[in-house]
């Protein structure tokens, strides 16, 4: 398939995906019983004053119009307002974004930093055991809830040895130092458990390698085998293993809202916790909307990617030979 | 495969390098990232408090919303009012030096402190105090609650630059326990900025920021016209969760839990050279209501019957830690009329099967719905009571609803049988005389007991009528008092001075010093 094609027909998948998602978001967060007018006033609000918000926050529309009302504002980038602040939606987004990200990437890179290495040393010495130990090691930890995990961490890091901040968040702008400190335990958390699931496929993956005749070409022309792994083996390995982090960014983003509760970190997690408590459903939609958005543009980058590192795929598909 | 095994021998050391790099480049992020921790604050000598609190407020407009976490940061700290409740109940000068009550009880005139001055400079004198009863009573977007206390209001008008009198319609005794709440909290009149995000008072602190899902940060009031304030900075800190505030609290992160939701937690601060655990009370009172629209609950003696089938001692101990007062009715022990009736229709199982069975109802004929909110004390609670009451042949069943959904079903629209939800208004007694309010309680007795307290003559017949009216409602069961919550308050050692009780909405910053 010619590559322009290609990058058309995922574009496609990419908006149809969108225009179900947001469907979906919709329905499910207006099924939800209670309605923020009553939240907005409060336990001493009469049904009249009641009946006069919602129809002052238009949630007294027909659920159509709502839907579309709230569709046409995306396309043209408004998400609309919360009800509860009044503050436009993007605009309580955007440090809540910061924050995840922030928590998101240093999971991912550390998880990487543990999984690689790790993995590697599972597949030479799959037969000893430092593999046995580190196969072991990620049975545990994939067992092991991210919650529990993150609580032991503070137990350790913060209650007992005072060494950094048990929860909250400072940004960057205000004090960097401060602002890592405060990231190191969540991203640990994250990167410990999704290092756990990594593992097992860094592990295989190399142990592939291990047995291809480019390795053992290496080898016998007097490399060593982390020369030849090195050289040859993780950009082959990278394929899979890059297949797996795309899927992953989706559990990634799950575990990072559930970190972000122990670790009380103002992110999308706790905005999306507190909007569906509040019943603020523009803020529970735009939230959702958004992590849609990103999964699903990860995947279609994912996918993307695999002509940057196997330049075979994107021979082939400038050939038209491919296959998607 | 062989092979593979082989090699990897002959480069044992390889590996392990490459491990111990990465492992090293990790650790020295993380120490990187530690030392400033272990020092704060050091570059500025700022003297700073830190408090976790559990709701955060939605904007800092006390006005036009009626969360309490609104007040909890603002009155008396950042907004004063005119007379102030101390931490035994008892009204105290603020922005009044003294008043003086007209025999009817229908004027009081106030004379201010003369030093008092806002943030902004100006003085707080009787037209201030006059643009602000004005303000509330044209503004028609103030919370109902607001609107009810400013009702019995007729005017306002300045005698002198700091003598103001307040005319009522009738006299009332709750009247000048509302004003040292937020209806009598004094806003800048001249003002103009969004009350939302911004303040405007005469207390110590100012409103600095508000981030959102994080925290609310005063300044120091460098204007303060009374005692200044002992802090630069104070930042409240929330997390509905109780346990990460825990945690905070063991690292250091926090100096103040203002009030510990968790009350299992509290041996976990038993160090004494470390903590100071300051135990009180507060105004919420844990009522499981009863839903006087639901026929059997409408019978005086099925209501002495679900009364007498709860072993409300073992309640607290179960539920909250032994933590919290028995009180049997709608007052706590710092109201002036408080007494101990938890004794009305005392603990009798074999009792309460007996009034069932005089009511009408053979054992496991009668079957109730418990629909709580999800917080922690209703959730505990809930379960101990489905269990006494089935003991005494009433069927339960318990249903948990967030607490959006609570208001909307239970609090509205009355969907339920029982439920258990804390009232944390100071001196709420009047709800019970508001059949329309979700007990749907309609005892024009009680509302008339409770209006002739309300505008009695003199404090004193004021107080004990109000004592007949509490009797009155522990006598016919009108709903059943679990407990009072407890005013669980956690610091530093090096912290002093917070208040033992819990008699208003606020967390009175204006005694506490640091060490």
């Amino acid at each position: 398939m010619h590559l322009a094609l290609r990058i058309a027909r995922r574009t496609g998948v990419f908006v149809v995906s969108l225009l179900g998602a947001s469907l979906l978001i919709f329905l499910l967060t207006n099924a939800l019983p209670g309605d923020v007018a009553q939240v907005l006033l409060g336990t001493d609000a009469t049904p009249e004053a009641v009946a006069q918000l919602r129809a002052q926050l238009g949630l007294d529309r027909p659920l159509p119009v709502q839907y579309f009302s709230w569709l046409g504002g995306i396309l043209v980038g408004d998400f609309g307002s919360s009800h509860l602040s009044g503050l436009p939606v993007l605009t309580l987004l955007a440090p809540r974004i910061a924050v995840t990200l922030w928590l998101v990437l240093f999971g991912m890179i550390g998880s990487l930093l543990i999984a690689v290495p790790a993995g590697m040393v599972a597949a030479l010495k799959r037969r000893s055991w430092p593999g046995f130990t580190i196969s072991a090691a990620a049975q545990l930890g994939m067992a092991v809830p991210v919650f529990w995990g993150g609580i032991l961490l503070v137990l350790v890091f913060a209650v007992w040895l005072h060494w950094l901040p048990a929860n909250g968040y400072v940004s960057l702008a205000t004090n960097p130092a401060q602002w890592a400190a405060h990231l190191v335990l969540p991203s640990l958390t994250l990167a410990l458990v999704q290092a756990a699931v990594l593992i097992r496929y860094v592990r295989s993956a190399f142990i592939e390698v291990l047995n291809e005749d480019y390795y053992r070409t290496a080898r016998s022309i007097g490399w060593t085998p982390m020369r030849a792994l090195f050289r040859h083996g993780i950009r082959n390995a990278s394929i899979s293993l890059v297949t797996v982090l795309g899927l992953q960014v989706s559990t990634v983003l799950v575990g990072a809202i559930v970190v972000e509760s122990v670790f009380t970190l103002p992110g999308l997690g706790s905005l999306l916790l507190t909007a569906v408590n509040q019943r603020d459903l523009l803020v529970v939609q735009g939230t959702v909307m958004f992590l849609v958005l990103a999964v699903l543009a990860i995947s279609a980058l994912v996918d993307l990617s695999y002509l940057l590192i196997d330049p075979r795929q994107a021979a082939a598909s400038e050939q038209g030979e491919g296959s998607a | 495969m062989t092979y593979a095994a082989a090699s990897s021998r002959r480069s044992r050391s390889i590996p392990t390098k490459a491990l111990a790099a990465t492992v090293g480049l990790v650790l020295t992020l993380i120490l990187a990232a530690c030392t400033p921790a272990a020092a704060p604050t050091t570059s500025v000598a700022k003297r700073t408090l830190t408090v976790g609190a559990t709701l955060e407020p939605a904007s800092m407009d006390p006005w036009h919303n009626t969360a309490a976490s609104i007040p909890q940061v603002l009155l008396y700290n950042v907004y004063e009012t005119l007379v102030k409740v101390d931490s035994t109940g008892g009204i105290k000068p603020l922005l009044a030096q003294a008043w003086e009550v007209s025999p009817d009880r229908t004027t009081y005139t106030f004379h201010l402190n003369p030093a008092a001055k806002f943030a902004s400079g100006a003085p707080v004198d009787a037209a201030a105090v006059v643009a602000n009863i004005n303000r509330l009573k044209t503004d028609a977007k103030i919370t109902e609650t607001l609107r009810a206390q400013l009702a019995v209001v007729a005017g306002a008008e300045a005698t002198g630059t700091d003598q103001v009198q307040i005319n009522l319609t009738r006299p009332s005794l709750m009247w000048l326990y509302d004003m040292s709440s937020t209806l009598g909290m004094i806003l800048d009149p001249a003002f103009t900025g969004d009350l939302a995000t911004a303040s405007a008072g005469s207390g110590p602190y100012a409103v600095k920021t508000h981030t959102q899902g994080e925290s609310v940060v005063l300044t120091n009031n460098t204007k303060y016209w009374g005692n200044p304030a002992r802090f630069d900075e104070v930042t409240f800190r929330y997390s509905t969760d109780p346990n990460p505030q825990v945690a905070s609290m063991l690292s250091g992160d926090l100096d103040v839990i203002s009030n510990l939701q968790s009350p299992d937690a509290l041996s976990q601060f038993a160090d004494a050279s470390q903590f100071t655990t300051t135990t009180g009370t507060t105004n919420g009172e844990v009522v499981l209501g009863l839903n006087h629209d639901n026929k059997a609950l409408a019978k005086l003696e099925v209501r002495q019957a679900l009364t007498m089938a709860i072993n409300r001692r073992d309640l607290i101990d179960t539920v909250w830690n032994g933590q919290g007062t028995l009180i049997g009715s709608m007052a706590v022990p710092t109201d002036p009329w408080y007494e101990d009736l938890s004794g009305t229709n005392p603990y009798d199982p074999a009792k309460a099967k007996a009034l069932l069975k005089d009511a009408g109802y053979a054992p496991n004929t009668l079957s109730l719905r418990l629909r709580v909110p999800v917080v922690p004390y209703a959730v505990k609670s809930a379960q101990y009571v489905a269990s006494q009451l089935r003991d005494i042949g009433v069927k339960v069943t318990v249903e948990e609803l967030d607490f959006t959904r609570w208001l909307d079903e239970v609090f509205t629209k009355g969907d339920y049988d029982m439920t258990i939800v804390a009232h944390v208004e100071a001196r709420d007694l009047g709800k019970f005389a508001n059949p329309k309010y979700y007990w749907h309680y309609n005892d024009p007795k009680f509302a008339q007991l409770y209006t002739a307290a309300d505008e009695a003559t003199s404090e004193e017949q004021g107080d004990e009528l109000m004592k007949q009216a509490t009797k009155y409602l522990a006598d016919q069961a009108a709903a059943i008092w679990l407990f009072a919550l407890p005013n669980l308050v956690i610091t530093k050692s090096t912290i002093t001075g917070v208040a033992q009780n819990a008699t208003t909405l606020s967390f009175d910053l204006t005694t506490i010093t640091s060490r």
